[in-house]
């Protein structure tokens, strides 16, 4: 909430009443001077209105919190008057997040609400894949005279969440590329079978297999797959270079943004670690951990820093230098998600660099070029050209169309592999 | 991403109230010869602003007819004004209303971008030398005079609204309620302001000595300093 500012606007009729008193004491037009006193009654109506003092509150409904991509969700947002003086000239503009158009209706109304009076209006927005939250409310309030203004910013923390959930994230096996889990050839203790072996003294009797027993005699060991937690630290691109979008779409950031809150979900749901970095304006780095709760801290982090923020930044480190900073920070078997449109050739050589270094890193890669226009076409064929060079690399590339929910993206990517 | 777009152009009620009350000071300056040319200009005015809604509204080619036709309306208009004016006095004194409403009108049609609050004052203004003029002319009745004065007052003050509006909320927001109370409470302010000159007038009687005016100009002057914000 800001003071209120006094908005001057009433100068012009000053000047005027001036002119008008001093051409009617100069010329003595007693007509003038008269019409010189009307002047002064309004600029004194503008003096004695009291600069408002605006205390509402807010809140935002909407018809569907969960909706598919492309549906339309009807938002509904009331503005109270809590104060106890009438507010003469409301504005209000709420923060519609910035990926979202709006398909129907304005988000902006004005009004007049007097103390416990409320006002409501509605408009339509388009979802798109992602969790968008709502940006505050702006909210401007005149007095009568409109002589002074002030602004405040309500926030509701509404959530439009269009994203569905995730099997599995498309990692990278140490020695075998599989579905989700990190699975290692060696048997131990595991879930997944492996193989039978002849028994030996001291195996578990849980695990020698009394069907065959009955049926052959033979005493078997079952040996299931063991299975090694893997460490992937999911790296989100949003360099300037990345805050591209096809006209009146959201951009590759925010799209990356929503897909890693999902894979940081189905990471620790396979009960492997999960860890956060980005590409970006500021560096971000959250340790891996496991289990839901630190899967809600990768969510958080992703909607609180700065990094991840819906606006562009107008400047970044070099890629290079940030991923030399995160390199720092891997331990030996970690391996990178990375998120990213592949929209220039830095973010390429450096997933190239760090893979020839010895750690495994995927793309996941949200398309947002346009087939429309030549200048996309041609931002198209330069996307395929990277996902080949990356591939040659042996970096695995999942091409994702927002269009189309991650899940599916992902689960076709891993089967194209097996 | 862009920030959605929005079509921020000055808020209609108040914007078409303005352009009428101000036209209203013109023709109430006019004398009787004279008001048949700014009304013709008028008509035409109106021509050329429904001729850019329609353009604004995909009709681009019946757009332009309607705003060229307006424009040749306001053209005979001037030429009527010109050719009916009896004296320079009227000419010089109405000319600037004329001019006035075609500018306050440009600005919040608005002929181009977001409108203008420069034009809105620019057109205002022009009214307001009409005012002044037809006060130092004494060709005007003094009531009509303080009409018009508070009426100028009242156009400027939804003019300027009607942009604010439109720059923060756009045309397409709801906002009639706001608009009706905002532009009712200048409206009454001008009628207490007029109707107290007028009641004080009446009560008093004589024509003031010179020093007496003098003294009442110069207090009020210092009124206006002492209040400004």
């Amino acid at each position: 909430m800001t003071d209120p500012s006094p908005t001057h606007r009433w100068r012009g009729v000053l000047a005027v009443t001036l002119v008008a008193g001093g051409l009617a004491l100069v010329a003595k037009r007693p007509a003038l001077l008269l019409s010189a006193v009307v002047g002064v009654v309004f600029v004194a109506y503008a003096r004695v209105t009291p600069p408002p003092s605006p205390a509402i509150e807010l809140d935002r409904g909407l018809d569907g919190a969960s909706p598919s991509h492309g549906d339309r969700v009807d938002v509904t947002t009331t503005v109270r008057n809590v104060g106890d003086r009438t507010l003469f000239d409301l504005r209000i503009v709420d923060g519609v997040p910035p990926a979202l158009a709006v398909v129907d209706g304005t988000p902006r109304h004005g009004t007049v609400l007097r103390p416990g009076e409320s006002a409501t209006f509605s408009y339509a927005v388009a979802a798109r894949r992602g969790r968008h939250r709502f940006e505050p409310a702006t909210v401007v309030a005149r007095d009568l005279a409109g002589s002074w203004e002030a602004e405040a910013q309500i926030d509701d923390a509404t959530v439009i969440d269009c994203t569905t959930d995730v099997p599995a994230a498309p990692l990278r096996g140490r020695t075998l590329e599989a579905v989700g889990r990190v699975l290692a050839d060696d048997s131990g203790a595991g879930t997944e079978f492996h193989q039978t072996r002849e028994y030996r003294r001291g195996d578990a009797l849980s695990r020698v297999d009394w069907n065959r027993y009955a049926s052959t005699g033979d005493l078997t060991t079952i040996e299931f797959r063991k299975e090694q937690a893997a460490r992937v630290i999911l790296v989100v691109d949003a360099r300037p270079v990345a805050y591209q979008a096809p006209e009146g779409e959201p951009h590759a950031v925010s799209y990356a943004v929503a897909a890693a809150g999902q894979l940081a979900r189905a990471i620790v749901d396979n009960r492997n670690h999960v860890g956060l970095a980005a590409f970006g304006r500021e560096p971000c780095w959250l340790e891996p951990g496991t289990g839901r709760n630190h899967a809600l801290r990768v969510q958080q982090r992703l909607a609180d820093h700065a990094a991840f923020s819906a606006r562009p930044p107008d400047d970044a480190p070099s890629v290079a230098d940030q991923a030399k900073a995160l390199r720092a920070r891997l331990e030996n078997g970690d391996q990178l998600l990375v998120l990213s449109p592949l929209l220039d050739d830095d973010v390429v050589e450096t997933v190239r660099r760090v893979e020839a270094e010895g750690t495994p890193v995927s793309v996941l890669s949200p398309d947002v070029t346009d087939a429309d226009g030549g200048g996309r076409t041609l931002a198209r064929i330069e996307r395929d050209h990277r996902h080949r060079a990356l591939r040659r690399a042996r970096v695995r590339v999942v091409d994702w169309d927002p269009a189309r929910p991650l899940s599916v993206a992902v689960t076709d990517a891993m089967g194209d592999r097996q | 991403m862009s920030d959605q777009p929005v079509r921020r152009r000055p808020a209609i009620s108040s914007g078409a109230l303005a352009v009428l009350v101000a036209a209203a000071v013109a023709l109430v300056l006019g004398s009787g010869a004279v008001r048949t040319g700014i009304a013709i200009e008028l008509v035409g005015l109106a021509g050329v602003a429904a001729g850019f809604a329609a353009s604004r509204h995909g009709r681009k080619r019946w757009g332009r007819v309607l705003a060229g036709v307006g424009f040749l309306g306001c053209l005979v208009g001037v030429v009527v004004f010109l050719g009916q004016a009896t004296a320079p006095s009227a000419a010089i004194q109405s000319l600037p209303a004329m001019l006035g409403v075609a500018v306050l009108a440009a600005a919040l049609v608005p002929v181009r971008g977001t409108g203008s609050r420069s034009l809105v004052k620019l057109g205002v203004g022009f009214v307001f030398c009409s005012v002044l003029l037809a006060g130092f002319f004494q060709s005007v009745n003094p009531d009509h005079l303080l009409g018009a004065t508070a009426a100028s007052v009242v156009a400027w003050n939804a003019g300027e609204q009607a942009i604010g509006l439109g720059e923060q909320l756009g045309r397409s927001a709801t906002t009639w309620r706001l608009e009706l109370v905002h532009v009712g409470a200048t409206g009454l302010v001008a009628v207490a302001a007029v109707g107290g000159v007028y009641a004080t007038r009446t009560v008093a009687t004589g024509t003031p000595s010179f020093a007496g005016f003098t003294a009442t100009a110069v207090a009020l002057l210092l009124l206006v300093v002492a209040l400004r914000p």
